[in-house]
């Protein structure tokens, strides 16, 4: 089962991908780098390394779709997760032409992901700064919650003042499950690996 | 940097996902605009699609119909309705042609409109911006309504920059040069020269983004066109607009006053047509037409007010809504 995670930039996608695996017990996690002609380059990391090389405080660091497989104990039948990190989709036209081709590539994506996990800096609602919730999280959640199962993850929930953002996104995606998380704490992992695992059955 | 001007111009639909992600890498699409997209056209959402399209064909075969009842009123003009009928269904045929994935032709709708002033160009013109917006040719279809002086400037490269602020304001909707041919009379040194040039230029770079029309005296149109050969073939159709008979402008003169809530007793109708035949032919070539007629009656309006003023207490509803013939010959 393939899990998209999408959102505008910099609300802390690649993180959670990475601390999101390790909480599921990987130590170590080959990263498949899809390039825009579908061509796969693999390699092994660490995921001290991984976060190291992934995870930036600019936006648009992630400019590749990136999938971290995982396979998780289940019995006899262990199942198979892929979450797919994606490049962050940011409001309007972008003015360089690699990013929006970039961006592209994650559009491209949404169709045919099983799952779509829409991560929202729930710390910067009503702000004008890039991350901060907007007209492509509205859009995303419209198209996305018609392809299969979506969830929005309200991130930061860690930072100051993130409390109210969660009740004002649930008022704002109502019938949409809205899940606060941490990227940076593990808040909220349960909760997601829960409704995960509930999708897949 | 892409062109913002895309954002709010005209552009077709996007048809399939991939062109979405095309118009996106290009940057003609904004990201919201693209998902927007990509939830219309994606296979999985085809419910909602079937779902929102029908109510929304329904309403723009409504949106057409209005404003074709609307040209459809307006008094004479046989010829003009025809061709218009005919835009219209060539244009719905070629959008129908290419949704089942024939070839169309580009659509060159840009058009000559000759006729005296007075004859309804103005107003078919904006008609034709509201027609062109409910097909979805033009995104917004309003009409912008310039002559020689909005587009000509007064120094080297002015007009170029003047006439491309004129052509960005018309974007969406129709571009209306009223008498065109002045553009052309001062000769080559002129600036009207550059005026043109820049306009054939437009045509080219906002293809389909909006719908030049060049207006003026039907003699005048001619000679601009035979000395400019290269804009004939850029305007393919051509709406001609005759003076009006005499029958046309009583009915545009009742049109009128209904309108204002005046009516002519059946004396003054048949008196205004007895004159208006008497003398036609005799007319002032820039005199004619609907603007004679409203001229007229504006008189008698006045006219009636000052008859109706020595006696106003005991003028009846009746008395303040009739004209008679006395009124409107007070001003012949």
């Amino acid at each position: 089962m393939d899990a998209l995670v999408i959102g505008k930039p910099n609300v802390g996608k690649s993180l959670f991908v990475l601390n999101f695996a390790s909480y599921l017990g990987l130590r170590e996690i080959r990263l498949d780098v899809m390039s825009s002609d579908d061509r796969v380059s693999v390699r092994r990391v660490s995921l001290e390394d991984a976060k190291r090389k992934l995870v930036s405080h600019t936006a648009h660091k992630t400019l590749l779709p990136r999938r971290v497989d995982l396979v998780l104990p289940n019995g006899k039948n262990p199942k198979h997760l892929s979450i797919i990190d994606t490049v962050g989709i940011s409001e309007g036209i972008h003015h360089v032409a690699d990013v929006r081709q970039a961006m592209a590539s994650t559009l491209a994506r949404i169709s045919s992901a099983d799952m779509v996990l829409h991560l929202v800096d729930v710390s910067r609602l009503g702000h004008k700064s890039i991350e901060a919730p907007g007209p492509v999280d509205e859009e995303i959640a419209r198209y996305a919650k018609l392809l299969g199962p979506y969830a929005i993850l309200a991130n930061k929930v860690d930072k100051p003042g993130a409390a109210d953002g969660v009740s004002q996104l649930r008022e704002q995606f109502r019938g949409i499950p809205v899940i606060p998380i941490s990227a940076l704490t593990r808040r909220g992992f349960r909760e997601v690996k829960a409704l995960i695992f509930r999708y897949m059955g | 940097m892409p062109e913002p001007v895309y954002e709010h111009g005209y552009s077709p639909d996007p048809m399939t996902s991939r062109e979405v992600l095309a118009w996106f890498e290009a940057g003609r699409i904004s990201s919201e605009g693209a998902l927007k997209h990509l939830q219309k056209l994606d296979s999985r959402t085809g419910d909602s699609r079937t779902t929102v399209r029908v109510p929304s064909q329904e309403s723009r075969r409504r949106r057409v119909e209005v404003v074709l009842r609307e040209l459809d009123d307006l008094v004479g003009l046989h010829d003009v309705k025809k061709m218009v009928h005919e835009i219209r269904a060539y244009v719905e045929v070629q959008q129908r042609r290419v949704e089942v994935g024939l070839a169309s032709e580009p659509q060159a709708l840009h058009m000559v409109f000759s006729g005296a002033p007075g004859t309804g160009k103005t107003t078919v013109a904006r008609i034709l911006g509201r027609l062109f917006q409910a097909l979805e040719v033009l995104s917004k279809g309003h009409m912008l309504e310039v002559e020689r002086a909005d587009l000509v400037g007064e120094y080297i490269g002015h007009t170029a920059q003047k006439t491309r602020d004129v052509v960005k304001r018309a974007l969406g909707g129709v571009l209306f040069v009223d008498e065109a041919y002045s553009l052309a009379r001062g000769g080559e040194k002129d600036f009207g020269k550059e005026a043109i040039d820049t306009l054939v230029k437009a045509m080219e770079d906002h293809r389909g983004e909006f719908v030049l029309i060049l207006a003026g005296y039907s003699e005048e149109m001619a000679w601009f066109l035979s000395m400019n050969p290269g804009l004939l073939s850029r305007f393919p159709l051509h709406l001609h607009f005759p003076d009006y008979g005499p029958i046309e402008l009583v009915a545009i003169a009742r049109l009128m006053l209904s309108a204002r809530q005046y009516q002519l007793t059946p004396e003054a109708d048949r008196q205004l047509a007895e004159y208006l035949l008497q003398t036609q032919g005799r007319w002032h070539k820039n005199a004619g037409n609907a603007r004679l007629v409203r001229n007229l009656m504006e008189g008698a309006i006045r006219r009636q007010a000052v008859r109706l003023m020595r006696r106003l207490d005991m003028a009846s509803r009746e008395d303040l809504m009739t004209l008679t013939w006395a009124d409107i010959e007070g001003g012949l």
